[in-house]
């Protein structure tokens, strides 16, 4: 009879679980629960710093440092 | 009964492996942006430390053109555009092997391979970041 209880419940308290452990999670890491990166995410990370080349970083420090074009 | 106890915890400890695996790319992401904004940062604070050095130098009238001239005649940058240029492109190659890896799966490149290039991004990271340190207390004196 237990047996039969645990298995009924099972699915429910695996959701149960991963929505507190989603939760838990999202504290971790101050994100939403179930929010995923997605690959546009990724390349856009990698397009920020494809330009942040030492050249243009050393022409955006001379722009800082309030030097004219 | 027992034996109940132990699938029921087997089952909450799988299911937990598999909530966390589902948001492993979600702090993977978090990590990565906060650890090139981290090195990003250092080499900002080591760029404006060559421009004012170069200002200081040249006089406050210099131009675009001298300044640049003059940081790219420095020993210090001489060193440090080729580790900026290789940390660039190991963590832009990392970022898009991330990207490859979300959009098809761990078939299209392997966890492996990932990793490499996880692992050139840090050596790169730590390359140029070691070596902006050692400027640390200069950086510190000279002011803008």
């Amino acid at each position: 009879m237990w047996a039969t209880i645990l298995i009924a419940m099972a699915p429910k308290l695996a959701e149960g679980a991963t929505e507190l452990a989603a939760y838990l999670i999202s504290l971790i890491t101050k994100d939403p629960v179930g929010t995923q990166t997605t690959p546009e995410e990724w390349k856009k990370l990698g397009e920020l710093y494809a330009g942040r080349t030492a050249e243009q970083g050393l022409q955006d420090a001379i722009t800082r440092a309030g030097v004219p074009a | 009964m027992k034996i109940l106890k132990s699938l029921f915890a087997i089952a909450l400890i799988v299911t937990l492996f598999g909530c966390a695996s589902s948001n492993t790319q979600r702090i993977l992401y978090k990590s990565t942006d906060a650890f090139g904004a981290v090195v990003d940062k250092a080499c900002i604070a080591f760029e404006d430390f060559e421009v004012t050095k170069a200002i200081q130098a040249l006089g406050p009238q210099a131009t675009r053109q001298q300044i640049t001239e003059w940081v790219h005649n420095d020993p210090a940058w001489k060193n440090y555009a080729p580790m900026k240029e290789n940390f660039n492109q190991a963590y832009v190659a990392w970022c898009s092997v991330n990207a490859t890896l979300v959009s098809s799966g761990t078939n299209a490149v392997s966890v492996m391979t990932a990793a490499q290039f996880k692992q050139n991004a840090i050596t790169a990271a730590v390359k140029v970041t070691a070596f902006i340190v050692q400027f640390v207390p200069s950086i510190k004196t000279v002011q803008p």
